[in-house]
């Protein structure tokens, strides 16, 4: 996402979670945001398989 | 009669007790006046337990007149982190929305350990709102102010434990370490610490943060009392359901072995990154005090540091939702606009985050078949001047407040156990060396933690404000 596009997601998230933001409010949780989705690249973009599994497995 | 208490140990006070050199009620008076006297200029309690403490001191001094044997703990003053449930007292998670909420019906499981163990509960700490910080920079309740030089931080977000410890206002504190809140302060401040392997010690009755990393861990101004603390503090709670069916499994008669016949290493890549000089030269005299050459690297701890940041966002700003929209204008403003960016962030990134957590743990678990104790610096830097919001530090500028936990996040990601060690520097600040085990393995912690403290290397200095 670009930084218009990750502006336009956290006003219409924000929206969708009742999050009522006002300008200023709004500019420092976008730059929270942004600090948030440029961290996260290297976590999306690195590469995982199937047997990666999440949820706590029992095994024995 | 009395020995001067802050001139003591908790171990000693305990031993002092139980030959009759002093009383139970002396040490609490004397702990209280100092709290009274030297808390003001650093700002760590944001509540003093004064009929509590007296109490359970009067009680402890009734049991020895009537020759009862006395607990491990018995007379020592400590206090804990004001996310902790204290019966009578509102837990306020450094929060001004908690103060709405009535007064916890019930002590902390630890809490409750503490005094069976004989501890006097003196009081509640100051902590960064909701433990989402490393700086304890409290709107609501004030900065609480590092005692080796009272112009920068203790740390956080257990701030008013370490400086509480650093300073010989108590000899043992209590804390919580989600990110790194027990480690950052250690360091800071100069003082053990010890965050468990996850899942080690009970939570139950502690205000949550982040579920799948919230820790709870003890501080002390010496090893062995960190090792008694941890010590009585172990054992199965069936009310947190993420503590562990473990027996307890003691430090303290098993720590004076020392170092020998463990594998140590130094980690690499990431933990030596963003150091600065201060605390590269921590880590190279621990290496020297114990002769370790090896380096080790965790493969993509830089991820792995991202990865927490993203979930600690994601889950704290679920758990405060419902306030986020109702009462925004009394968070922390530190807090607030952070958490509301970690409420929205989407499904696909969090469900990711948790998937390459599973794939880190197994690999850092294979690192431990050949090696027992990593080592690595607790945070990027001594303590910084209080308000700052950028450091500066190994050729990157980078934004302080969330930068303090880089060399902890990759570690209480996967729930290792950590003891931070103390370092001295000749007139400067100190700084905190890391510690680090497998899974469960506290005791090879405390066992190099010992070869360091034998060795004088690593030692609590006395801050120029103390008690």
């Amino acid at each position: 996402m670009d930084s218009a596009e990750l502006s336009a997601y956290v006003d219409t998230a924000c929206k969708a979670q009742g999050l009522v933001l006002a300008p200023d409010q709004r500019a420092r949780v976008i730059e929270h945001f942004t600090r948030i989705a440029t961290m996260t690249e290297a976590v999306v973009e690195f590469p995982l398989g199937p047997e990666d599994e999440q949820a706590p497995v029992f095994r024995a | 009669m009395s020995p001067k208490f802050e001139a003591t140990s908790a171990v000693e006070i305990a031993a002092a007790l139980r030959v009759g050199a002093t009383s139970a009620v002396a040490i609490a008076e004397s702990t209280l006046a100092s709290i009274a006297r030297v808390d003001p200029q650093l700002n760590c309690f944001t509540a003093v337990t004064r009929e509590r403490a007296l109490s359970e001191a009067e009680a402890i001094d009734s049991r020895r007149a009537v020759g009862e044997p006395l607990p491990p703990l018995a007379g020592v003053p400590y206090a804990v982190k004001n996310l902790y449930d204290v019966e009578g007292l509102t837990t306020l998670a450094g929060s001004k929305i908690n103060r709405d909420l009535p007064p916890a019906a019930h002590d902390a499981t630890l809490v409750r350990r503490m005094h069976d163990a004989g501890a006097v509960l003196v009081g509640a700490l100051n902590m960064d709102e909701y433990a989402y910080g490393f700086t304890t920079e409290n709107a609501h309740y004030g900065v609480t102010r590092n005692p080796h030089d009272t112009t920068r931080i203790g740390g956080g977000s257990s701030g008013g434990s370490g400086v509480a410890v650093a300073a010989r206002l108590v000899p043992l504190a209590l804390g919580s370490d989600t990110n790194g809140s027990i480690r950052v302060p250690a360091s800071l401040n100069g003082i053990w610490g010890l965050k468990p392997t996850y899942g080690r010690l009970s939570r139950r009755g502690s205000f949550p943060f982040v579920a799948s990393f919230d820790h709870l861990g003890p501080f002390a101004a010496t090893l062995a009392d960190l090792a008694a603390c941890y010590d009585v503090l172990q054992g199965q709670d069936a009310e947190d359901p993420a503590c562990a069916q473990r027996p307890v499994e003691a430090v303290a008669p098993v720590m004076e072995r020392g170092a020998d016949g463990l594998r140590i290493a130094r980690l690499g890549s990431h933990f030596d990154d963003y150091l600065s000089d201060a605390a590269r030269a921590a880590v190279d005299r621990v290496c020297e005090a114990l002769r370790v050459t090896r380096k080790v690297e965790l493969p993509e701890s830089a991820r792995a540091r991202a990865a927490a940041f993203l979930i600690t966002a994601s889950e704290g700003g679920a758990l405060h939702l419902p306030n986020l929209r109702k009462r925004y204008e009394h968070f922390d403003p530190l807090t607030r606009d952070r958490l509301i960016a970690g409420a929205v962030i989407p499904a696909a990134w969090y469900v990711k985050a948790q998937r390459f957590r599973a794939w880190y743990r197994a690999q850092v678990l294979d690192v431990f078949q050949k090696v027992d104790v990593l080592m690595a610096a607790a945070t990027p830097c001594p303590a910084t001047p209080i308000g700052i919001e950028w450091l500066e530090t190994g050729g990157q500028r980078l934004p302080l407040r969330p930068s303090l936990g880089l060399l902890t996040q990759p570690l209480s990601f996967i729930g290792l156990p950590v003891v931070v060690a103390p370092l001295p520097s000749e007139g400067g600040l100190p700084i905190g060396v890391q510690l680090v085990a497998a899974p469960w393995r506290e005791d090879h912690c405390f066992r190099v933690a010992n070869a360091l403290a034998v060795s004088g290397v690593a030692r609590a200095p006395m801050p120029a404000v103390h008690a």
